[in-house]
């Protein structure tokens, strides 16, 4: 494989057309990307500071027509040059010029003053928003929904990447607690889970969260010096990274036998669960699936601890729309992914947590990580 | 596990801080959000405000009576188990707006009138226009450089535990790199790393640069199946997160043997150019200066200077201020903890090194060499 047909694919994982619609829809003459999701999902280049240090901004400018614009710190030219598929890259000397100056010079030279042109609001700081409306005139528009909408309709390379992550995050899971014994500290296993994800090919650990007996409450629990017992519920909420492609799974285990209550407790969760993965489908909204859970939670005498049940997800790993929550009218299309995760926490000593990767089809979904195998919790050896 | 003698924050330091900053600004309410500033006020953050920025957490401290925080109900069990501030407000995500319960709180604070700091270069355009809409007669300042300042001085326990995980961090390099030899991949030796790093404490990677051949010319190359060659280069700049919320950050090269005489030649430069800079740190001695002392070292022995900054601070976050960069004039202080890493391309790839320097009463102390790294190391 050549490096052009590489960096080509690269600009294939773009929902270019989609974007295109939304940019003429909005009447915008230009989108501005500065969040590490938006960036890399336009240029393509994973640049690991953006994340890391707030202030080292990378931003591509997409005018409706025309080539796009990437502007980074000239520490990154040399990553860019090899990673992205876009051209034309400006770089900016930190502390010595500002990136919103060089953005403005871009925007002016690309004749966009006086035009409309969308930012993301819910991502660019005061100081650096200021510094923008300031000095360059123009009529600027939040596009932060705009460009939550173009991700989340997955391109077909977007899917195969996303489904490869967490199907390696499931077997790093399953190989690291087969490792497993009463005794074992909640810090060994994720010691262990984190080699086997690297082992399986990511880059990194995105987040680990570890928890057992009564830790398991807490949402996002670092993992401790607990010792497995026998009895004891085992959960994780794991990610790994692979160059940019995150997963976001949860699953659980138990050490030996569990208690009869949680045994029963967990049959009750995960058949609400499985209920709900199978409502999944093209037109119904978010708030409809989080009340038809609530709902397969109410009938089977449990009730749904979390605000939210799941989320779309794509590069970077983070939460996206569609959020499954109450308020979220928006439906659900096909190409969507979902991440699926009802929580329930029935006392102050036990929660329960599956979490899961879906595609809606036209037909319906495609759950793509493997559901089946999580009728019976994991069992990790007394 | 790293165990420090001393506390590495406590309640009564950090409050104590933030309200001498409050008198010294003028100001009648201090706002953390951003993780690193918040976990500072109160002992603890959330792993969600790193991965999902837009749920808010957020405490308000005032002149006189508790600080109030204000979190996310979902992580309700951290915020009331692992915070010393006692006054919580939660809020539902979704259904309240979280920009209106801290407005409603800061009201309740008395403060709706007064001077109110806040993170201008971490709270979003959208959270601040919404926070004036909700107190129109407060005067809302940037509060970013009171919280760079608060931080910069570490505590005891900081210091202890800074050094000891950037010690384990060369510790673990070096036993890496002596496991490397010809045919060995990228993965691989990064693999020999982290797990090096585990045994010794570190928790979780947060950045593993590490490449040779080709790749060496990227600043920031994640490892891949590139094997090591005769004659070639090997580079890292890798940290891992220890004590849950610090980090360790150590950058070194190494040549796979025999060595070519252009590599000892410009890794020895590169050494002289981080010495003479490390030389002159001590209190009184301003950032810029540092910065100016790099580029005519280099200068002078003709390596060709690159580099925006050679180096930052670190403790919460990766790159704190100071920042060892031309345009931050502030003067080192006794108890102030730097990266020192210096870079040069050379024409075999990217050569880097970084070190860990403390500033003390008297001068300074590298506290990240576990063994002498001055000349080339040369694989086996």
């Amino acid at each position: 494989m050549s490096p052009v047909s590489a960096l080509e694919q690269v600009r294939q994982l773009i929902n270019a057309d989609r974007l295109g619609r939304e940019l003429d829809e909005a009447h915008l003459d230009a989108v501005v990307a500065v969040s590490p999701e938006n960036t890399y999902y336009l240029s393509g280049a994973y640049i690991r500071t953006q994340v890391s240090i707030r202030d080292r901004l990378a931003l591509v400018v997409w005018p409706r027509s025309g080539e796009p614009t990437l502007i980074v710190c000239n520490i990154e030219e040399s990553l860019v040059d090899r990673e992205s598929w876009i051209k034309d890259v400006r770089t900016y000397v930190e502390f010595a010029q500002s990136p919103i100056n060089l953005l403005a010079a871009v925007l002016k030279e690309r004749g966009l003053e006086g035009g409309r042109i969308g930012i993301e609001r819910r991502f660019l700081t005061v100081e650096y928003h200021d510094e923008l409306i300031e000095g360059f005139r123009a009529e600027f528009q939040p596009a932060d929904q705009l460009l939550e909408r173009v991700r989340a309709i997955k391109t077909p390379g977007e899917v195969e990447r996303i489904k490869h992550a967490f199907i390696e995050t499931e077997a790093a899971i399953r190989a690291a607690w087969s490792e497993t014994r009463a005794g074992d500290s909640e810090k060994q296993i994720a010691e262990r889970m984190a080699a086997e994800i690297t082992r399986r090919g990511a880059d990194a650990v995105r987040h680990i969260t570890l928890a057992s007996g009564e830790n398991t409450i807490h949402a996002h629990r670092r993992p401790s010096d607990r010792k497995l017992e026998p009895g004891d519920l085992l959960l994780t909420d794991f990610g790994g990274n692979w160059g940019g492609f995150c997963s976001d799974m949860a699953r659980m285990g138990v050490c030996g036998e569990p208690a009869a209550e949680a045994a029963v407790e967990f049959a009750k969760y995960r058949a609400a669960y499985v209920d709900t993965l199978q409502f999944l489908q093209p037109g119904v909204s978010a708030a409809d699936v989080f009340n038809h859970c609530a709902e397969a939670f109410r009938r089977l005498g449990i009730e749904l601890t979390s605000p939210h049940i799941g989320h779309s997800l794509s590069r970077g790993g983070g939460h996206e729309n569609p959020i499954l929550h109450p308020f979220n009218q928006q439906p659900l299309e096909e190409g969507m992914l979902i991440a699926l995760e009802p929580t329930f926490r029935s006392n102050d000593v036990r929660r329960y947590h599956l979490e899961d990767l879906i595609l809606i089809t036209r037909g319906g979904r495609e759950i793509m990580t493997d559901w089946k195998s999580t009728a019976e919790m994991i069992r990790i050896a007394t | 596990m790293i165990e420090t003698k001393s506390a590495v924050i406590d309640r009564e330091s950090s409050l104590t801080k933030a309200r001498d900053a409050i008198g010294n600004a003028g100001l009648d309410a201090l706002v953390a959000a951003s993780p690193a500033n918040f976990y500072y006020l109160t002992g603890t953050s959330f792993l969600s405000q790193r991965t999902i920025p837009e749920r808010l957490g957020a405490v308000s401290v005032t002149r006189s009576g508790e600080p109030v925080l204000v979190y996310c109900t979902i992580e309700e069990g951290h915020a009331r188990q692992e915070s010393w501030i006692s006054d919580i407000r939660g809020y539902t995500e979704f259904k309240d707006t979280p920009v209106d319960v801290l407005a409603g709180v800061l009201r309740e604070q008395g403060v709706e009138r007064g001077q109110i700091g806040i993170e201008m270069r971490f709270i979003s355009a959208r959270d601040y226009e919404r926070l004036r809409h909700d107190l129109p007669e407060a005067k809302i300042v940037a509060a970013d450089s009171l919280f760079d300042r608060m931080r910069a001085i570490k505590t005891l326990g900081e210091i202890e535990l800074l050094g000891a995980a950037a010690l384990a961090t060369d510790e673990s390099i070096r036993a890496a790199f002596e496991r490397s030899s010809v045919g060995v991949t990228e993965r691989e030796i990064g693999d020999i790393m982290q797990a090096e790093c585990r045994s010794r404490g570190g928790e979780q990677l947060i950045h593993l640069v590490l490449a040779t051949g080709e790749n060496g010319f990227k600043v920031h190359a994640a490892p891949g199946n590139t094997k090591l060659e005769r004659g070639g280069v090997l580079r890292t700049d890798f940290g891992m997160s220890w004590g849950g919320r610090y980090f360790s950050d150590i950058a070194r090269t190494a040549f796979v043997g025999p060595l070519q005489p252009w590599q000892g030649n410009t890794y020895g430069k590169l050494e002289a150019g981080h010495q003479a800079v490390i030389t002159a740190m001590r209190p009184g001695v301003k950032a810029s200066e540092l910065f100016r002392i790099c580029a005519a070292e280099y200068e002078r022995s003709g390596l060709d200077f690159k580099m925006p900054h050679i180096g930052h601070s670190i403790g919460v976050v990766m790159h704190e201020n100071p920042m060892l960069q031309p345009y931050d004039d502030t003067p080192l202080e006794a108890g102030m903890v730097f990266m020192v890493e210096p870079g040069v391309s050379g024409r075999d790839g990217f050569y880097h090194t970084e070190d860990m320097i403390l500033i003390t009463e008297d001068g300074h102390r590298v506290l990240s060499r576990s063994a002498d790294w001055s000349q080339p190391m040369v694989l086996a």
